[in-house]
């Protein structure tokens, strides 16, 4: 039978942006009643199995209406729900079946439903053949060798151009950091972040401005994703020439070669004494092994950062490396993921080769959440999580690790707001509110929290 | 305090020539008659860039970055033959190792040929695409069969009627090799025409398992299967399972007689028969069939993009529903059966006779995935379940014959 996929939190009475169950009414389903299958004269049918019979009835039609462009029949959601719980059940036979007819009805160029199919099956194939952490591997090593700086900003421009998803968090964070660096000269921002330094023009356009004497600052950026040495090369040349350009006194360095997140220092970071610090770390965080979280909100803590600011999708992928929490973590991964996908599909040309690329990193994404029990040591030492946390389960953290909630200010939410208007209906900008664990903007798409900043000091 | 934020320059790393906001120190004097950079950077873009360039320049520069880009609606255009060249090249290994039953290096090489392939780029890239979704596709119903057999079973005999190099075994032994649950044994008795490449196929099998920590033992039986007398060898060992696989080379026979063959399939009762309908048109082969294809949606993408635009929609969207359809019946299944056809009849009633029935490939999908196709009617897909084979269809041309085949007295 069909279940309403509920969110780990149940606080509904809290705070209405938490209660991620409101998303289910607004999605027609298709429900299924499973029926003994029926026996067909030369096909043995198992006995003992009770197949799936899918009926066609739709609870509401409230997204054909409004123009749903993923249509009104949710046949892979259903079908890619099924073969999880039969994956977590064990039963072979089952999974062998749906995996065949996803893999009949699945593409990757296809509409909404056919592209959700074929982004899981890949995942759930690995998971029922257990050949997830070769597959993750391969798909790696390819995307690495085929990813040139060109190629990757024009993805983040054309992306940043259509959906505020990740321009919202540049402009509240850079809002934040520059509140915290007023009167600062000697600035340093530590970017742990996989936005190829698209953020920070804006910062020095705004540094070039200051109506005082403009600071001096120094960038160093520290990679999350493995890429070739000649991206950051680029990076550098265009943000020394940028700088240059806007007259603030520039310094910019990489600290790439890494074993361990947690294991960075001051001085390995090059923190110097007289400095101002921030810390940048947009879609960085879940990048950690989730041991070692904890591990690396106490180094940044011992940096003694002005300010710490944090952007997270907002998911919770923390069950899947527990075995029983399979069908937990995979209605979540669903969940999420129809969710961008179809703010892909609205926001994006039908024929973008930019939405392409995006789309096939989700596929890795959901490969090494579901395919490889959890976290995929690619190299020995390499960090490539993507178990993602949601905004109070980041918190959380960081109020452990003694950081306290920096607010932001009412001009930076008029600047996130103002962006907003930029882009088409459908978005829009949430503050967390209510009790301790609450905290930062989200930016909701229908309705639905989606991006979390949040700033923070010591 | 950031009013005057403005998107697009400041994401490009540009100054925006519209902006109020001056640099301090301007440079705009340096670079505003630099209209050179336009076409070099046009240029740039069609370059064949995946991260090494194939004509040894650099690329953009740092110097021609920093100028305000007029970027409109771009595609990455890939110029020059070569990477066409190179991801067609790369298609057909793939496809080869398909024919061949190498799963395991088709399925090394697929991520890259999807990488390098797009729906909205170029010719070959648009082909590459639909091709490696039909191959994708191909591999992970392969990979389920053989899977699903061999689930429960801890000691394996596969009997190959026709091993040859015996490549469609290593994916095999890597599917075995990284289960949870440890094979006890494997055995595969290949059959063949020639006792040296028998032993050569058995010794790099061997070198093979043996590096993957496969307990595993080869034994060649030369001349063809039908023929053969005695039977001590192929006969089970306890609590194994046997697995006859069998794959239809229609253009010479390779099993010897007919009614040998069913005399050792009936006295070995595998545990399954796969039987593999090879389209046995005038090209042969699937690799053969495969180019043509190959060659045929390449010319007509080629014209489709001559007459239509490169964003089109219409045009991606006859692709993607109607062709790629096509490729994929085409490239994922067995193909039209034009000779076929009184073949698969006649295996199928001789096979019950001596007391095999037909196993549909998972559990009972023809019911439900016949409902499923009705949800669909545009697809154009049919199904039709006859003498106990399933038989998908794309409007008239029938594709996938499937037939898996188990003791009748047996129960799952």
């Amino acid at each position: 039978m069909f279940q309403p996929v509920r969110a780990p939190h149940q606080d509904h009475h809290k705070s209405p942006i938490m209660d991620t169950t409101l998303y289910t009414a607004k999605l027609p389903y298709l429900i299924y009643s499973i029926q003994p299958g029926n026996g067909q004269s030369g096909m043995r049918s198992s006995s003992n199995q009770q197949l799936p019979v899918i009926s066609q009835t739709s609870t509401c039609s409230l997204s054909s209406e409004s123009g749903d462009p993923c249509g009104s029949a949710k046949w892979a959601a259903s079908l890619l729900r099924e073969c999880a719980k039969a994956i977590s059940e064990k039963d072979s036979t089952k999974i062998h079946h749906l995996l065949w007819m996803l893999n009949e009805l699945a593409s990757a160029y296809g509409d909404c439903e056919q592209k959700l199919a074929s982004l899981f099956l890949q995942a759930l194939f690995c998971k029922a053949t257990e050949t997830g952490e070769r597959c993750y591997k391969i798909l790696t090593s390819v995307t690495e060798k085929s990813r040139s700086f060109e190629s990757v900003r024009k993805m983040m421009l054309k992306f940043q151009e259509v959906s505020p998803w990740t321009s919202f968090g540049h402009v509240a964070s850079n809002g934040a950091i520059l509140e915290a660096f007023d009167g600062g000269s000697k600035l340093h921002i530590i970017d742990i972040s996989n936005t190829f330094c698209t953020q920070w023009p804006t910062l020095l356009e705004a540094l070039a401005t200051r109506s005082d004497e403009t600071p001096r600052l120094k960038l160093t950026v520290v990679t999350t994703v493995s890429m070739e040495k000649s991206v950051m090369k680029e990076i550098r040349q265009r943000m020394e020439k940028f700088a240059r350009l806007m007259g603030v006194p520039f310094e910019f360095q990489v600290v790439s070669e890494l074993s361990r997140l947690a294991e960075l220092t001051k001085e390995e970071l090059g923190v110097q004494e007289d400095e101002a610090v921030a810390v940048n770390c947009i879609g960085a965080l879940r990048r950690i092994n989730v041991k070692d979280r904890d591990a690396v909100v106490r180094m940044i803590h011992s940096l003694g950062p002005r300010v710490v600011t944090v952007v997270e999708e907002e998911a919770d992928f923390t069950s899947s490396s527990m075995d029983d929490q399979f069908v937990k973590c995979f209605d979540e991964c669903l969940r999420f993921y129809s969710l961008f996908y179809e703010m892909l599909e609205e926001s994006f040309s039908t024929t973008s080769n930019e939405r392409l690329m995006l789309e096939r990193e989700c596929s890795r994404s959901i490969l090494s959440v579901l395919g490889c029990d959890g976290e995929v040591e690619v190299d020995v030492g390499d960090e490539e999580s993507e178990i993602r946390e949601r905004g109070r389960q980041w918190s959380q953290r960081l109020r452990k690790e003694a950081f306290s909630l920096v607010g932001f200010s009412d001009d930076v939410v008029d600047d996130v707001k103002a962006l907003l208007k930029r882009y088409r209906a459908g978005w829009s900008l949430v503050l967390a509110q209510g009790d301790d664990d609450s905290a930062g903007l989200y930016l909701t798409w229908k309705e639905e929290p989606v991006v979390w900043v949040s700033a923070w000091k010591p | 305090m950031l009013q005057s934020l403005r998107l697009q320059s400041s994401i490009n790393a540009n100054p925006n020539p519209n902006s109020t906001m001056r640099p301090k120190r301007s440079d705009r004097e340096s670079h505003a008659g630099d209209s050179t950079g336009d076409n070099e950077d046009n240029q740039a873009r069609k370059r064949f860039n995946f991260g090494r360039n194939l004509s040894g320049e650099a690329t953009v520069s740092g110097e021609k970055s920093v100028r305000h880009e007029d970027e409109a609606e771009e595609e990455i255009v890939i110029g020059g033959e070569s990477s066409g060249l190179r991801l067609l090249g790369l298609l057909l290994q793939c496809a080869e190792a398909v024919s061949m039953d190498n799963l395991d290096e088709a399925s090394g090489l697929l991520p890259e040929i999807s990488e390098l392939a797009s729906p909205f780029g170029s010719s070959p890239e648009r082909v590459a695409a639909y091709f490696a979704e039909a191959l994708q596709a191909r591999i992970i119903s392969s990979c389920l069969a053989i899977f699903q057999a061999l689930e429960a079973e801890d000691r394996v005999h596969v009997i190959d009627l026709d091993i040859m190099q015996g490549l469609q075994w290593p994916g095999l032994f890597h599917i075995l090799a990284s289960r949870s649950r440890k094979i006890r044994s494997m055995r595969i008795t290949g059959v063949g025409s020639s006792i040296e490449l028998l032993e050569a196929t058995g010794r790099r099998l061997s070198d093979f398992a043996n590096s993957l920590g496969l307990p595993f033992e080869f034994h060649a039986l030369e001349g063809k299967v039908g023929n053969i007398t005695d039977l001590s060898r192929l006969a089970p060992r306890q609590h194994e399972a046997t697995v006859v696989h069998w794959m239809h080379h229609c253009l010479y026979d390779i099993t010897g007689s007919d009614l040998g063959t069913l005399r050792l399939l009936n006295l070995l009762k595998p545990k399954l028969i796969t039987i593999v309908e090879q389209d046995l048109s005038h090209s042969g082969r699937f690799l053969g069939r495969f180019v043509e294809a190959l060659h045929y949606y390449s010319a007509l993408f080629d014209a489709l993009g001559d007459g239509l635009g490169g964003d089109s929609v219409e045009r991606h969207q006859v692709e993607q529903q109607l062709f790629g359809s096509e490729i994929r019946n085409i490239v994922a299944v067995g193909g039209p059966k034009r000779t076929g056809e009184v073949k698969v009849e006649r295996w199928a009633d001789e096979l019950r006779r001596i007391g095999f029935r037909p196993v549909s490939l998972g559990g009972n999908p023809a019911a439900q995935a016949s409902l499923l196709l009705g949800m669909f009617p545009w697809k154009g897909y049919t199904l039709v379940e006859e003498s106990g084979c399933l038989k998908l269809g794309w409007k008239d041309l029938s594709l996938l014959t499937a037939s898996a085949w188990q003791p009748s007295d047996q129960s799952l």
